[in-house]
């Protein structure tokens, strides 16, 4: 068991999105990034329930600070970001700005990753959207801040 | 009746690599980020004046195979975090890959 050094987009969502069955959205602003430990075996070819916060094998094994980094997550935001690409760019993004703790003093022990999930999706609630490893190595900050800082290619890509 | 307005406090920062200083005039809780020519001109947080730290660079030494990990801009190495570390604890700018819809 090991989150492993692999980002993967849920195929769930891709499908459900491309189908219409689910209200998972890249267009929302409710994204949120939950941390998770060495213990979580991600998948990108779960169903959409398995994809969600707080089920499949993301029901157990978060990382959070109280008030720092809270089990639920932290919020993605657009202040300078691009939400999503145009249709008429050849690789569809979606990005955001930095995701930074909410205070000075978090202590958060051993993240090796995140999930990002839609918290506004209810059709299945909270779908995962994607899951982002952090390279394969223990991230840990103690009394400190801790920042994602996304890549120039996104939060997620999907070359066309 | 009059109505005072609050000015924001200055706060100094520091950065621990390059020396360089900044002030912010903002309420609440905020980091400072600047380019840092002595790391790699990666984007590190700049320490409030007067604590004491270092700056560490951690290169991704997993696989990378088909990831769209980040690299910094002078070396070109894969990246996975850069640490700030304190006398009291430590802060990190953890470089996130982007997710991709292929299956490995």
């Amino acid at each position: 068991m090991a989150f492993g050094a692999s980002s993967k987009i849920f195929s769930a969502f891709i499908h459900d999105s491309v189908a219409k069955t689910g209200n998972a959205s890249l267009s929302s602003a409710t994204a949120k990034a939950a941390l998770y430990n060495d213990s979580v075996t991600p998948n990108q070819l779960v169903t959409a329930a398995n994809s969600a916060y707080n089920a499949g094998v993301w029901a157990a094994n978060f990382v959070s600070d109280a008030s720092g980094w809270p089990q639920v997550g932290r919020p993605l935001a657009w202040g300078s970001a691009t939400k999503l690409t145009t249709f008429a760019d050849a690789t569809l993004k979606y990005d955001s700005d930095d995701t930074v703790s909410a205070d000075a003093h978090s202590d958060i022990t051993n993240a090796f990753g995140c999930l990002v999930y839609d918290d506004a999706a209810t059709t299945v609630v909270d779908q995962g959207l994607c899951y982002i490893s952090f390279g394969g190595s223990a991230q840990t900050v103690a009394a400190g801040t801790f920042t994602i800082q996304w890549s120039a290619s996104g939060v997620m890509s999907i070359a066309m | 009746m009059t109505i005072p307005i609050l000015e924001p406090p200055v706060r100094d920062w520091y950065c621990p690599a390059c020396k360089a200083t900044d002030q912010t005039r903002q309420h609440g809780y905020h980091v400072r980020y600047h380019t840092c020519p002595k790391t790699r001109f990666l984007s590190i947080a700049m320490l409030p004046a007067g604590t004491a730290g270092k700056v560490i660079v951690h290169e991704r030494e997993a696989y990378i195979g088909k990831e769209l990990v980040q690299y910094d801009p002078e070396q070109h190495r894969p990246l996975v975090s850069a640490e700030t570390v304190r006398d009291n604890g430590n802060d990190l700018i953890v470089y996130a890959p982007t997710a991709t819809a292929s299956v490995d």
